[in-house]
């Protein structure tokens, strides 16, 4: 008698439009793999990649618009290794707008440690300085700043103020006039009458 | 009906008080100072207290505490009264004003940016 063989047939695969299914996750364990990643911690903080280029020049553009997240990008730049000195600096900046002076002067030293002639550190320390009231240091800072960027008139202007503070009048004309050098035309006016009245004084 | 003050008693205290005008002067004063002269006496006690603040610890009297004893010590004369204030925290208030008027901080703008700014046209 002989035996009929069934022949071996594949259901027909459906054609036409595939619906997406929702499939089930894997459990990545049942592959041999340790599933680290499967929750966040809740402490994770969530930072997008920098937009404009470095870590840095982001949190400089986010600085400029008064966001507070330009902070977090500074010591993001300081932890990448990218313009360390001058987020250290822009720090100093940030921590004395909020009234942290002793933090501002610890950013700012720490950015002339690397860089002792890091202009804009030295001038931003006169400025916390006189803040402070310590007049003496505040003039040290912005006369090297001033040694160091001789054309930047700012230095020249409120190293002007601290002499007068000082009682140094004739120093102190000597510092606004090269300010009213250096400065455009608009800052000369308040520069003049300055400069008028201490010459009114030291005679 | 008793009466407030006895006669003999009244006539000897005004006696005393001719005698000893410092010792009820501060009676007197108090009887015949009016509320702003009060409140003005008090100003006084209050501003000699922050000025031996200030004396004991210099160092710990920021100068924006200066600045304002010295607008109240303006406010005082602009009211006609007459106060003239610690010399030394009137000088320290003074500096503050002068060096309120600095220019601001200078932000570090990174080493591309500033290589782009000195970068010169040929």
């Amino acid at each position: 008698m002989s035996r009929v063989v069934q022949f071996p047939v594949s259901t027909p695969e459906h054609l036409g439009p595939k619906k997406a299914r929702r499939r089930r996750k894997p459990n990545l364990e049942d592959y041999g793999q340790l599933n680290m990643f499967d929750q966040l911690p809740d402490n994770t903080p969530i930072l997008s990649l920098p937009k404009a280029g470095s870590f840095f020049e982001e949190a400089l553009q986010l600085d400029e618009e008064g966001n507070k997240d330009a902070e977090k990008y500074y010591l993001l730049a300081i932890e990448n290794d990218q313009s360390v000195e001058d987020a250290l600096c822009n720090l100093g900046i940030l921590k004395s707008g909020q009234g942290d002076l002793t933090k501002a002067i610890d950013h700012l030293t720490q950015c002339l440690k690397r860089n002792p002639r890091h202009f804009e550190a030295h001038y931003n320390l006169g400025n916390v300085y006189s803040d402070l009231g310590n007049l003496e240091l505040a003039k040290v800072h912005y006369e090297l700043s001033a040694e160091i960027e001789p054309e930047y008139p700012n230095s020249y202007y409120n190293l002007g103020l601290v002499l007068i503070s000082l009682k140094k009048y004739k120093e102190a004309i000597q510092s606004i006039n090269k300010f009213v050098e250096l400065a455009p035309r608009s800052e000369h006016q308040t520069a003049n009458e300055i400069i008028k009245t201490l010459n009114a004084i030291a005679k | 009906m008793t009466q407030d003050k006895h006669p003999v008693l009244s006539e000897h205290f005004e006696r005393l008080k001719e005698l000893m005008p410092d010792v009820y002067a501060k009676h007197f004063r108090e009887e015949r100072e009016t509320k702003n002269q009060k409140l003005f006496r008090m100003l006084k006690h209050s501003l000699g207290v922050i000025e031996a603040v200030y004396l004991q610890n210099t160092d710990n009297f920021s100068l924006s505490k200066a600045e304002e004893y010295s607008k109240i010590i303006e406010e005082l004369k602009e009211l006609g009264y007459s106060y003239s204030g610690q010399p030394e925290l009137l000088n320290l208030a003074a500096k503050f004003m002068i060096m309120k008027a600095k220019k601001p901080m200078e932000k570090a703008k990174g080493a591309t940016q500033k290589e782009k700014k000195d970068r010169k046209a040929m």
